[in-house]
C-alpha cells in the first residue's frame, strides 16, 4: 500500500463515517423489536466503525449486572451472550463509573467479553446514556491495533446516543405495553364488578317489589272497600301495611350499608371496644324477640377478655345480626348461648341456638345476599336477607372470619374472630404487598435499598417488613446478602435487633453485637463488623418494617451520626412508598426511580463530596453551633446529598480539565435547583430544599441563586458553604492543584465575613484542629 | 254458590292472604299453597278451577309448577296466571313458553286480578257494592 493511498482512505473513512450515520439513525428508528435492533446496531457500528466485533451490553436495574448478545464480522447471528457483574476496575466498571469512552490497548487488559474470533487487540467501551440514566455499555473490538483519533471519538459517541435512543425508544415501548396491559387488566376487573353490581340491582329489586307488593295490595284493597259497611279489617290491613313499609326501609338501609362496605368506602373508625359492654348494650335490642320465643340469652365471657379494635357501631349489628337470628330459629323455652375467649392475637366470640339447625349443603350459602335456607313459613317475613351478608362484611372489614356449624335437629353456631389489633394496620400491610409482587414497584423498593447503601456507604442493607398479622418480619429487598439468607431469614416480633425496633419503633445503633447486653448473640460471619444500625420504616405513620444497616465500605464501625442520617433517609423511603401507595396502580413511579437513580448516581461517580469527613464535619460543626437533634439530622443527610444537581450539569464539564466558558459556569450555578428538583419526589422538609438551595449564598448577600445575606441564610446552608468549599479546595479541580489542608483554611478564614458565617468558620477552624485526633481514633476501631 | 274454585300460589304469606280475601269478596272459593311442592299437591286433591301462581318460590317454582299442569292432560285445559316480582321481557316470554295465560308483575292491583280471573273464567263482572 502505497502512502499515498493510505492517506486517502483515513481521510475519506471518518468522512464516509460521519455520512452514514444517519443511515444508523434511520435503521434505529425503523427496528421495532429489540433483537432485530441490535442486530442492525451491531452491523451498522462494526460497518462504519471499521471493528470486529460488537457486543451491547444493557444494564439490568435489579442486579446491576450487564447482558446482551455478542455480534461479530461477517456473521449473521449473535456469536454469544454475555452477563457480567462488571467489577469497579475492569474495563466495563470503568466504562460505567467514568461513564465516558474508554479505550484500551490489548495485554493491559482481560477481555470483557469471550469473542470467538479471538481477544480484541483494541477496545473501546462507550457509555449508552439517556439524560442523567445509564442504560448500558457497548464495546467495539478490533482484531487489529488502531489509534482512537478524535474524529472516531466523537462519532463512537454520537453513535452511543443514538443507540442510548433506540433502546430507550424500546423500553419506552414496552412500558407503554406493560402499562396498556395493566389497564385492560382493570378494565376487565371494573366491568366484572359493574356486572356484580347489576346483579345486585336485579336481587334487590325484586326483593324491595316484596313488601311494595304487599303495601299495594293491602292499600288499594282498602280505598275500595273503604265505604263498605261489611267491612271489618281496616285494622289488620293498615297494621300489614305498616310492618311492610318497616320491612321495606331495613331493606333499603341494609343494602346501603352493604354497598358502603363493600365499595370500602365505609372507613374503619376503630377504637377499643369492651366485647362484655357492647353485649349488655345489644340485649336491650334483641329483648322483644326473645321474650316472643321466650328464650334467654346466656354469655359466658372469661374477666380477661381483652378489648379488640373494631368499628363499635358496626361490631354491634354484627351481634344484633347474629343474636337475633338465633333468637328468631330457636326453639321456645331454650337458651341463646354467647361465648368469647381469646386465641392468641385474636379474640373469638360464637353465638349459638337450640333450632332445626342448617343442612349440611346449605351451610356456606347463608352469608350469600338474600338468601335463604328454603322453608316456607311465616317466620322470615322480618327478615331481609342481608343481615348475615352484613355480618361477613363487617368482620371481613375488620380483617376477620366468619363462619356456621350446625346439626341439623339441634341447632347451630355462627362463630367469627377478630384481630386484637387494628388500626389498619392490617389494610396498610396489604396494601403493600404490590411492593413485593409487582415487578415495577420491587425495583422502586430495590433502588431505595441501593439508594440507603450508597449513602450510608454500607454493604450490607435490608428492608424488613411485617407480615399481614404483625406478628413476623422478612426481608423483603436487600443489597449485600446472599439469596438463601434472604428467603430464609423471619423474625417474631419481639426477638432480637429487627423484632426489637419493630416492637418499640425506636431507632438502634449497637456497637458491638456480640457484648451488647440486650441481644447478646453472636456475630454471623457474612457481618464483618459488629456494629450495625436498625431503625424503624414507617408508612402513614404506622411501623410496616425496619431498614438494617452493616458494613460500612471504610470498614469502620457505625456511630450516632451514622444512625441520625439512616433515620433521616428512612423517612425519605417512607415517604417514598407512602406517595406511590397513595397515588395507587395508576401511578407514576418514573420520577421516584429517577430520584434514586440519580442519587445513586451521583454517589457512585463522586461528584456528591463523598468523603465521610464532609459528612463527620458538618455534623460536628452544626452540634458545636447548637443545632438540636432534627437540625442535624437534616444537616447530616442534605451534607450527603446536596450536590446531586451537579449532575444536570455532567461530568464532561466538570471533569473537562479546563476552565468552565459563561454557559457552563451559569450551568453549574443553577445545580442547587437542579438538585431541589431532582430531589423532589421523595422530600417532604422544606428545611431541606431550603438548604440545598442556599448553599452557596454568601454572607455579604453576593451568591446565588437569590442573593441572601447573613442570618437569611439558612444555618444549615452556611455550614455547608465553608465545607463545600473546603472539600473542593483539598480536592483540587481538574485544572488546579489541591490545597493542604492549612491553605484551603487559610482561604477560608479570609473569607470569613464576604462569603461565609464568620461564626461557622471559628467553629470549622476548631472541628478541623480536633479532626486529626478522631481520625486516628476510627483507624484504631476498624474491624 | 261459589264462582269457582282459585288455587292462590305464593310464598308471601301476606299475598296470599290478601288474595284470599278479595277472591273471597268476590264470590270465589279460595284455596291455597305456601311452595310449588304443595301447589302439584292442591292441583290433584282439589282440582282448582284457575291458579294464581308466583314464580320465586322455595323448593318448586312458578314455571317447574306451571309446565307440569300443562303437561298432565288432566290439567292442561286449568287457566294459569303467573304473578312475578320478575318484570322483565325475558322472564314474561319465558312464563309463556312454559303455557301460562297470563303474566301479572307485582306490585299488582289486586282488583285488576280479580278482573282478569273473571274474563278467563268467562264470569260476568259482579257489580260491587256501592255505599
Amino acid at each position: 500500500m502505497t502512502p499515498q493511498a493510505t492517506g486517502d482512505r483515513s481521510r475519506r473513512r471518518p468522512l464516509g463515517l460521519l455520512a452514514s450515520l444517519g443511515s444508523l439513525s434511520f435503521g434505529v428508528r425503523s427496528a421495532f423489536d429489540t433483537a432485530g435492533l441490535v442486530s442492525s446496531i451491531a452491523d451498522h457500528v462494526m460497518e462504519l466503525a471499521r471493528a470486529d466485533q460488537f457486543a451491547l451490553l444493557l444494564l439490568n436495574d435489579e442486579t446491576g449486572e450487564l447482558e446482551g448478545d455478542h455480534y461479530e464480522r461477517h456473521r449473521s447471528s449473535p456469536t454469544g451472550h454475555s452477563r457480567i457483574a462488571a467489577e469497579p476496575k475492569s474495563f466495563l466498571g470503568r466504562v460505567l463509573r467514568r461513564e465516558t469512552l474508554v479505550f484500551e490497548e490489548s495485554g493491559s487488559e482481560r477481555a470483557p467479553v469471550a469473542w470467538q474470533s479471538g481477544p480484541s487487540e483494541s477496545l473501546i467501551g462507550v457509555p449508552i446514556l439517556i439524560g442523567t440514566s445509564l442504560l448500558g455499555v457497548s464495546v467495539i473490538g478490533y482484531s487489529r491495533r488502531i489509534t482512537l483519533t478524535e474524529r472516531r471519538r466523537r462519532a463512537l459517541l454520537f453513535l452511543a446516543d443514538q443507540i442510548g435512543l433506540a433502546v430507550d425508544r424500546i423500553r419506552t415501548r414496552s412500558e407503554l405495553d406493560a402499562t396498556r396491559k395493566r389497564l385492560e387488566d382493570s378494565v376487565l376487573a371494573l366491568r366484572k364488578v359493574d356486572e356484580a353490581k347489576s346483579d345486585l340491582i336485579s336481587v334487590v329489586s325484586h326483593e324491595l317489589r316484596t313488601p311494595l307488593t304487599a303495601i299495594k295490595a293491602y292499600t288499594e284493597t282498602l280505598i275500595d272497600n273503604l265505604h263498605s259497611p261489611s267491612f271489618t279489617m281496616q285494622e289488620k290491613f293498615l297494621v300489614i301495611v305498616n310492618e311492610e313499609c318497616d320491612r321495606l326501609s331495613r331493606i333499603v338501609n341494609d343494602v346501603l350499608d352493604l354497598s358502603r362496605m363493600e365499595s370500602g368506602r365505609r372507613r374503619l373508625k376503630a377504637e377499643p371496644v369492651s366485647i362484655a359492654r357492647l353485649l349488655e348494650e345489644v340485649t336491650g335490642t334483641v329483648a322483644p324477640e326473645l321474650t316472643h320465643k321466650d328464650a334467654r340469652l346466656r354469655t359466658d365471657l372469661p374477666a380477661d377478655l381483652p378489648q379488640v379494635e373494631a368499628d363499635p357501631d358496626l361490631l354491634k349489628q354484627v351481634l344484633v345480626n347474629l343474636i337475633g337470628n338465633a333468637a328468631k330459629f330457636t326453639r321456645p323455652g331454650t337458651d341463646v348461648v354467647v361465648r368469647a375467649g381469646r386465641q392468641g392475637e385474636r379474640v373469638t366470640v360464637s353465638v349459638e341456638d337450640h333450632g332445626l339447625g342448617i343442612p349440611a349443603d346449605k351451610l356456606d350459602r347463608v352469608f350469600e345476599r338474600f338468601y335463604r335456607i328454603e322453608e316456607s313459613g311465616t317466620d322470615r317475613v322480618s327478615g331481609t336477607g342481608l343481615g348475615l351478608a352484613i355480618v361477613k362484611s363487617v368482620v371481613d372489614l375488620h380483617g376477620g372470619s366468619v363462619r356456621v356449624e350446625s346439626v341439623v335437629g339441634e341447632g347451630s353456631r355462627f362463630v367469627f374472630d377478630l384481630p386484637i389489633r387494628q388500626q389498619g394496620f392490617r389494610q396498610l400491610m396489604r396494601s403493600l404487598t404490590p411492593f413485593f409482587e409487582r415487578p415495577e414497584l420491587k425495583l422502586l423498593l430495590q433502588s431505595c435499598v441501593e439508594m440507603v447503601a450508597e449513602v450510608m456507604d454500607a454493604r450490607i442493607v435490608s428492608f424488613m417488613f411485617f407480615n399481614e398479622e404483625g406478628t413476623d418480619l422478612a426481608i423483603r429487598a436487600s443489597h449485600g446478602l446472599d439469596a438463601e439468607t434472604v428467603v430464609r431469614t423471619r423474625v417474631r416480633l419481639g426477638d432480637s435487633v429487627a423484632g426489637w425496633v419493630a416492637r418499640t419503633s425506636e431507632n438502634l445503633c449497637v456497637e458491638n453485637i456480640e457484648s451488647d447486653r440486650r441481644f447478646r448473640r453472636m456475630n454471623h460471619p457474612q457481618y464483618e463488623t459488629k456494629s450495625l444500625l436498625c431503625v424503624p420504616l414507617r408508612v402513614a405513620g404506622e411501623t410496616v418494617g425496619v431498614i438494617n444497616v452493616n458494613n460500612k465500605t471504610t470498614g469502620t464501625l457505625l456511630d450516632q451520626d451514622d444512625l441520625s442520617l439512616l433515620v433521616a433517609i428512612s423517612r425519605r423511603v417512607g415517604v417514598a412508598i407512602e406517595r406511590v401507595r397513595a397515588a395507587g396502580e395508576t401511578g407514576d413511579i418514573s420520577a421516584m426511580l429517577a430520584t434514586l437513580r440519580a442519587i445513586v448516581r451521583a454517589r457512585r461517580t463522586r461528584l456528591l463530596p463523598g468523603s465521610r469527613r464532609l459528612f463527620k464535619m458538618a455534623t460536628d460543626v452544626g452540634k458545636r453551633l447548637g443545632m438540636d437533634e432534627a437540625e442535624l439530622e437534616v444537616l447530616g443527610y442534605v451534607a450527603r446529598v446536596h450536590d446531586v444537581g451537579m449532575l444536570a450539569v455532567g461530568e464532561d464539564v466538570l471533569g473537562s480539565g479546563r476552565r468552565w466558558t459563561d454557559t457552563e459556569h451559569r450551568q453549574v450555578e443553577a445545580h442547587p435547583q437542579a438538585g431541589v428538583q431532582i430531589l423532589r419526589p421523595i422530600e417532604f422538609a422544606s428545611k431541606v430544599n431550603a438548604i440545598i438551595l442556599s448553599h452557596h449564598e454568601h454572607f455579604d448577600g453576593r451568591g446565588y441563586p437569590r442573593g441572601l445575606q447573613g442570618e437569611e441564610i439558612p444555618l444549615g446552608a452556611r455550614v455547608l458553604a465553608v465545607l463545600d468549599a473546603y472539600e473542593s479546595m483539598v480536592a483540587g479541580r481538574p485544572y488546579r492543584e489541591p490545597f493542604t489542608s492549612g491553605e484551603a483554611l487559610a482561604e477560608i478564614e479570609r473569607c470569613a465575613g464576604t462569603q461565609f458565617d464568620p461564626r461557622v468558620v471559628a467553629e470549622f477552624a476548631r472541628v478541623l484542629a480536633e479532626g486529626s485526633e478522631t481520625e486516628r481514633g476510627y483507624r484504631d476501631v476498624v474491624r | 254458590m261459589s264462582k269457582g274454585k282459585v288455587l292462590v300460589v305464593d310464598d308471601e304469606i301476606y299475598i296470599v292472604h290478601i288474595l284470599d280475601f278479595s277472591l273471597g269478596m268476590e264470590g270465589y272459593e279460595v284455596i291455597t299453597a305456601l311452595d310449588g311442592e304443595q301447589a302439584l299437591e292442591r292441583m290433584k286433591s282439589e282440582r282448582p278451577d284457575l291458579v294464581v301462581l308466583d314464580i320465586m318460590m322455595p323448593k318448586l317454582d312458578g314455571y317447574e309448577v306451571c309446565k307440569a299442569i300443562k303437561s298432565n292432560p288432566a290439567t292442561k285445559q286449568t287457566p294459569v296466571i303467573l304473578l312475578s316480582a320478575k318484570g322483565r321481557n325475558v322472564d314474561q316470554k319465558l312464563g309463556f313458553d312454559v303455557g301460562a295465560d297470563d303474566y301479572i308483575t307485582k306490585p299488582f292491583s289486586p282488583r285488576k286480578l280479580v278482573e282478569r280471573i273473571n274474563q278467563l273464567l268467562g264470569q260476568q263482572v259482579t257489580e260491587r257494592p256501592t255505599p
